[in-house]
């Protein structure tokens, strides 16, 4: 296990590496002279060239990129253009409510496509079998912006006074408050990703279901809800656990766009709002906080692939991975 | 592979005719696919929408009026003079759906293209020198790539350089030319892993081995041989990531760092509608959502179709009954293995 752990944890420091690379690019490539647009209006060249001497910008790229690099490792990740305020510090603002809404809509996922899943399994052809192939193929045709505007449409104009369709309350504050104010955003969020992991958890349950030490199960009398809940289950999830570190990406990613639907002040928001003031230090400080996390979602789901399945370590061990 | 002319009663035929039995014969795997394609409700959806969507794209734009003349009262409800409405500054928007139909689909069309030929090219390349430093290079840039949410990469992308504006040569690209390029970017890791995965698979089979003993030139190997068994996997993802595209496209474009206004498309037409969706405008959504429901599903059905017809296990019913060869009278009197191999030659060649 920790052999696999080091080997995973190797692997994904030059692909952070890259992506810092491509981030710095990114931000040296937009349009506009920061230090320019950091002076303000009417300020004097000596205060221009004091500030670009500030920010590296009179070094060469690679020296740039060096201690551009360096600063970042150490949680500096520059100045926003507009308001001046550490980048970081925005960014600590308003990630909490952007994995506040990924979570909630993770943890729809899990409650609604699961047992959904399994029923499907257990009932071919019946009702939540069916309603499994229509969930996926809406959940594909729909995405979740346009549910969450037809949220937003059914409660700020149909039924109005109901449910909240706007703002965000933190889990920390107002847990109640909180749930409600993210129910609908997380569901338009989680929608096309139920259909997946119901079809997921479903095509793993037949797998299983079909081996023959749940038929020796049977043969020994164990009861059937045991057998599904306690043999069966346990093994047909080792797919959707992968599954669902994918899912958790497109949850973040997802996160940006929705939040902008609900008016939700997170990563999202202020991924739009930084384009509108042309604030690249935000901007790129928001694709590397969400890349960052992705590629961390995706090692720890690989890691507790490896703790559920032994067969997995096994050829870590082997040096097969 | 044998050559599609092989089929053609060879000998002197006139012209006319001959250029017709070319066509009749470059045809005829169309037509036998669009009757297996309508074999099935799945299939008979999927070719329905892929039509009806093409008739927009291509003959909507001259019946329907000016997308940006504001001609009508805004926010009227469908009626039969506007059959979707108008929208809040009184466009007409059928006008508006229909020439946002064609730019989401070009979009998506492009990119995928691009896409699907530049991530079959880099991944068949890493294949052929697996383990070598090309390889590792891309394999390692494609998790670059993938470490960044398709809906975080697009926008940033996007977004930069309709900003900042690029120039290729004297060209100056509009933002629809770069909202093609970020998705297509974006897109083309899974075409080179998948190529590259199904190339590795391919190169080390017995045919593979062959041709190349007798000498085959690299080209043929990779483009005669290789490509079209490879081929399967990536035309299935291909239909998959045009319905991916247009999902992306029109997200970017509702966060408004996609195709810009005055330009429509199924995305900038949602961008309108959120305005208005606390004045119970539900004829501004309904319409392009439709519009993206129905391009998602015709391509994620067609995908599904493609990956039952193509299927090797399923070839005998695409193609047919197997071929019935030309007697040829030299065949009788050559020994069999040299025939056989006369063949490989030139399948080859």
């Amino acid at each position: 296990m920790i052999r696999m752990t080091l080997l995973r944890l190797a692997q994904a420091v030059p692909v952070l590496f890259a992506v810092s690379l491509i981030a710095f690019a990114l931000l040296r490539t937009a349009p506009g002279d920061p230090a320019i647009t950091l002076a303000g209006v009417g300020a004097s060249q000596e205060q221009v060239d004091a500030i670009r001497h500030e920010l590296h910008l009179d070094r060469s790229l690679p020296e740039q990129y060096v201690l551009w690099l360096q600063e970042a490792l150490s949680g500096d990740l520059g100045d926003s253009y507009t308001t001046r305020q550490p980048v970081t510090e925005l960014l600590a603002d308003r990630f909490p409510a952007t994995v506040q809404l990924a979570l909630t809509a993770l943890v729809l996922v899990i409650v609604i496509a699961v047992p959904l899943g399994v029923l499907a399994a257990l009932r071919r052809g019946g009702a939540a079998d069916h309603l499994v192939r229509i969930l996926s193929l809406g959940g594909l045709a729909v995405p979740s912006f346009v549910l969450g505007m037809g949220f937003v449409l059914l409660f700020g104009w149909y039924v109005t006074g109901v449910w909240p369709y706007q703002g965000f309350v933190a889990y920390g504050t107002d847990p109640v408050e909180a749930f409600r104010h993210l129910l609908l955003p997380a569901l338009a969020l989680a929608f096309p990703q139920i259909g997946v992991v119901a079809r997921t958890t479903r095509s793993g349950m037949l797998d299983v279901l079909s081996q023959e030490y749940i038929t020796a199960a049977r043969a020994f009398g164990v009861p059937e809800r045991r057998v599904v809940a306690a043999d069966a289950l346990r093994n047909a999830l080792l797919p959707v656990v992968t599954q669902l570190g994918v899912v958790t990406g497109l949850l973040l990613g997802g996160s940006v766009i929705v939040e902008n639907v609900f008016g939700i002040n997170g990563m999202g928001s202020l991924l739009v709002a930084s384009f509108g003031e042309r604030n690249y230090s935000v901007t790129v400080g928001v694709m590397l906080v969400i890349a960052l996390v992705f590629v961390l979602v995706n090692l720890a789901v690989d890691l507790l692939y490896g703790a559920i399945d032994p067969r997995i370590r096994a050829g870590y061990r082997k040096g097969e991975a | 592979m044998i050559p599609a002319q092989s089929s053609l009663p060879s000998g002197p035929a006139a012209g006319p005719e001959r250029v017709l039995g070319r066509l009749r014969a470059a045809a005829a795997p169309v037509g036998r696919a669009a009757r297996l394609m309508t074999r099935r409700p799945a299939g008979i959806c999927a070719t329905v929408l892929v039509v009806l969507l093409a008739a927009v794209v291509l003959v909507g734009p001259w019946l329907a009026p000016d997308p940006n003349a504001q001609t009508a009262a805004p926010l009227t409800a469908p009626s039969g003079d506007h059959w979707m409405g108008t929208d809040n500054t009184g466009r007409d928007v059928l006008a508006r759906f229909v020439a946002g139909a064609r730019i989401s689909l070009l979009v998506a069309l492009v990119c995928t293209a691009a896409a699907t030929v530049v991530g079959t090219l880099i991944g068949m390349a890493a294949a052929l020198r697996a383990g070598g430093r090309f390889d590792i290079l891309t394999m390692r840039l494609t998790d670059v790539v993938m470490a960044f949410p398709l809906l975080v990469l697009v926008p940033v992308l996007s977004g930069v350089f309709t900003q900042k504006g690029i120039a290729v040569g004297p060209v100056e690209l509009d933002n629809v030319a770069i909202m093609a390029i970020a998705i297509g970017i974006a897109l083309t890791p899974v075409f080179v892993r998948l190529a590259r995965a199904s190339a590795l698979a391919e190169v080390r089979k017995d045919y593979m081995t062959a041709a190349r003993c007798l000498g085959a030139r690299r080209r043929d190997l990779v483009f005669g041989n290789l490509l079209p068994n490879i081929a399967t996997p990536i035309v299935v993802q291909a239909a998959f990531s045009v319905a991916v595209a247009i999902i992306v496209e029109a997200s970017v474009s509702f966060l408004g760092l996609g195709i810009q206004p005055p330009d429509a498309s199924w995305g900038t037409l949602l961008t309108d509608a959120r305005s208005q969706l606390l004045l119970g405008a539900w004829w501004l959504i309904l319409f392009p959502t439709l519009g993206i429901a129905a391009a998602v599903l015709a391509l994620t059905l067609l995908g599904d179709e493609l990956r039952d017809l193509l299927d090797p296990r399923m070839r005998r019913t695409f193609h047919g009954k197997p071929r019935r060869r030309a007697p040829q009278p030299e065949a009788a009197t050559e020994p069999a293995g040299r025939s056989a191999d006369g063949e490989l030659e030139e399948e080859i060649r």
